[in-house]
């Protein structure tokens, strides 16, 4: 049932494909990615989400972390490819939606048998952005109010405590 | 006859949980403080709120039950078992208000994850989460570890009789230093001191991976605090594979090893009988467990292979066999990968390793070595008695920190605890199979939490059924506080109802 | 109040060696770890 499921992504991506360049590539979900891990070793998938957190440069590559949602995969791309992404996502901030195409490895034999992704291509598909917070101004004056009659309870008990 | 509580017994209950909810608000100020110098003031304004809120019940709880008594054994346990229960409301407050859990039941589950540095998660966009928020979610792990009444034995309590007997029903019956808050407070010195050596290791080990230095520290000193205290949380989703960095993995290895080692250990070795390492049996116990279990996780990828090449074997198969014996719940692989391309044998390994756990009086959950190690000597005696002639006399000696003869209440108490362990272990793996999961996995995540290690296979996740975000809560409850104290408790209860006036 | 001193540095000295210990301690067992590993990966490849 896996195998035709499979199967029918690949059929499905093929006809879908645009890309000259991109060739077999299947836009897959990390949980389709991590599920499948054995059937797509080594092939060539497409993989879209949020890059976050931090990108790590090592020499001439760089580890990019791409949330989309359920998990995070890691990137290894060339520093070029990865020059392109100006916003990662943490509280502040909403990072760069970007595509990477590239080969998938389930253990990747240059990296310590880690699951990862090595990019031969990457796309932002959207600029993140800076993120505003979420309004306060009400629950700080419920704080500092409750702060104040904090002080004066414990002032008040302050002999039994 | 059991006599029923008087109004005096609860109000020293209540007097002792107000001051342990006093201790937590306060400690509620650290993320506070960080909240305000990384300028996320949505946080500051919930931190604040929660830190009012909590201090404030707990000194109505003191003073409403204020009295001079000391506390008995019974009221001990029962604000062992309490407080940590109390504390998980109350540090669960906090991360309702961030937003990042899907009900207050979610929040529950974390700050009990938290306290019982099991690690299990289920927090919801963990990538974008704040600072504050994340540090606090570390530092509940910090405190847990150490023991939430061990904290307020060094800041709050006087140091009488009464506290010594809640320190034994947070399951610490080491008596390290003979004033039970020199005890705690040495507990914390050798946690100061790894705690500036190994976060500067494991700083110094992400900035030459390329992480930038501010985050390379803020992460360095949560890892460090739940490695430590053999946790398992992580700032961000990708758990330690996020890092993907060999020298980091092994500091925390090495991080995750010390912690589950015994703080009455490290009182002798940091005090001059360094001879201790090799001669005591709970080092000596887990050497023999680790060497069988990773064996046994290893027999799994016979004819399985994953990891074709030696080092990439070595760095997954010994990681998560460290960070499962010791009770953490680092990983470098994601949950889903244990149930897909590791498979039974392999589960099983890890599972036995996270069942026996590390040393008592430590970081770590689960059985102990030094119960295993007494009931492995316990059967090597009962063997060489049915060899030797009847009348000749056997006495088998255990060197724990100093020599010991084996006596039969030892074994005893040694064997209960075990059986104790595994009927916990079962429960959960029926409650995960009620509710659909297969038994490889139920028991995977059963042993997980009620050892309190964090390792997941996939069926923690924000949309596992809410009775079984209950069953895990309850187990990481009893499995940290190692029944005794919980035995307590209920007889209080059942007495409070059927008790004699 | 010269034996304190030594006293104090005694102590010092004591946690230090201990540290080191305790670190060559978990250096054996990390090792021992990659050697059972290497034995049963060395079998079963």
């Amino acid at each position: 049932m896996k195998k035709i499921v499979i199967s029918a992504i690949f059929l499905a991506a093929f006809a879908c494909s645009s890309s000259a360049t991109s060739g077999f590539a299947q836009a897959l979900s990390s949980s389709e990615l991590i599920e499948n891990a054995k059937e797509l070793n080594g092939a060539i998938v497409s993989y879209k989400g949020e890059a976050v957190t931090a990108i790590m440069r090592r020499g001439a590559h760089s580890w990019i972390s791409v949330n989309d949602g359920p998990n995070a995969i890691g990137v290894w791309a060339k520093n070029d490819l990865a020059e392109k992404i100006i916003f990662i996502g943490d509280y502040k901030y909403k990072g760069d939606a970007v595509e990477i195409e590239g080969i998938f490895n389930r253990a990747c034999s240059e990296h310590g048998g880690e699951l990862d992704i090595h990019a031969g291509k990457i796309t932002v598909l959207e600029r993140g952005y800076s993120l505003a917070e979420r309004p306060y101004g009400n629950r700080m004056r419920i704080a500092i109010a409750l702060f104040l009659a904090t002080l004066i309870a414990v002032a008040f008990f302050r002999k039994k405590l | 006859m059991i006599l029923r509580p008087t109004r005096e017994d609860y109000k020293i209950i209540g007097y002792y949980l107000g001051k342990i909810v006093i201790g937590i608000g306060i400690l509620m100020m650290i993320p506070f403080t960080l909240a305000l110098v990384y300028s996320e003031y949505r946080p500051a304004a919930d931190f604040l709120l929660s830190i009012s809120a909590v201090l404030l019940a707990g000194a109505c709880l003191s003073a409403i039950c204020y009295t001079k008594k000391d506390l008995a054994t019974m009221h001990a346990m029962s604000v062992a078992a309490l407080s940590w229960i109390v504390a998980m409301f109350v540090s669960a407050i906090p991360l309702y208000l961030s937003g990042h859990y899907g009900s207050y039941l979610d929040a529950c589950f974390e700050a009990m994850s938290g306290y019982a540095t099991t690690g299990l998660t289920l927090a919801n966009n963990l990538d974008h989460m704040a600072n504050s928020y994340n540090f606090w979610r570390h530092l509940t792990m910090f405190i847990g570890g150490q023991g939430i009444v061990v904290i307020a034995l060094t800041f709050l309590f006087r140091g009488t009789a009464g506290a010594f007997r809640m320190y034994v029903g947070e399951a610490r019956d080491e008596k390290i230093l003979p004033n039970v808050i020199e005890t705690s407070r040495f507990i914390w010195l050798v946690s100061i001191v790894f705690l500036i050596i190994g976060s500067a290791a494991l700083s110094a080990s992400a900035i030459i991976g390329g992480l930038k230095p501010a985050k390379a520290i803020f992460d360095s000193v949560c890892i460090f605090m739940a490695a430590w205290d053999t946790g398992g949380f992580t700032p961000q989703s990708q758990n330690i594979l996020f890092y993907h960095n060999f020298p980091f993995e092994i500091i925390t290895m090495a991080i995750m090893l010390l912690g589950s080692i015994n703080f009455a250990l490290h009182y002798a070795v940091w005090t001059g009988n360094r001879r201790e390492i090799y001669k005591n049996i709970e080092i000596i116990t887990l050497f023999f467990t680790m060497a069988v279990t990773l064996s046994i996780t290893a027999w799994g990828f016979i004819g399985n292979v994953v990891y074709p090449a030696a080092i990439p074997y070595f760095r997954k198969i010994f990681y998560h066999l460290i960070s499962g014996h010791t009770g953490t719940g680092y990983s470098t692989i994601y949950p889903r990968q244990f149930v897909n391309e590791w498979g039974p044998l392999a589960m099983l390994g890890i599972t036995i390793a996270m069942a026996i756990g590390g040393s008592v009086c430590s970081t770590t959950g689960a059985i102990k070595v030094l119960r295993i190690g007494v009931i492995y000597k316990a059967l090597r005696q009962d063997v060489k008695k049915l060899l030797l002639p009847d009348s000749s006399v056997l006495v088998q000696k255990v060197h724990h920190i100093k020599d010991m003869i084996l006596e039969d209440k030892h074994v005893r108490m040694a064997t209960l605890i075990l059986l104790s362990y595994l009927n916990l272990y079962i429960f959960g793996t029926i409650a995960g199979m009620l509710c659909g999961y297969p038994l490889a996995s139920s028991l995977f995540e059963s042993v997980s939490a009620a050892a309190n290690v964090g390792l997941s296979c996939g069926i923690t996740l924000p949309s596992m059924p809410s009775a079984l975000k209950i069953v895990y809560i309850i187990q990481m409850w009893a499995g940290r506080l190692e029944f005794i104290a919980i035995f307590a408790l209920g007889g209080m209860i059942i007495a409070s109802l059927k008790g004699r006036e | 109040m010269v034996s304190r001193v030594r006293d104090f540095f005694e102590s010092i000295g004591n946690g230090v060696l201990g540290i080191l210990a305790e670190i060559a301690l978990v250096a054996f067992f990390i090792l021992s770890g990659f050697v059972v590993c290497i034995i049963w990966w060395g079998i079963f490849k």
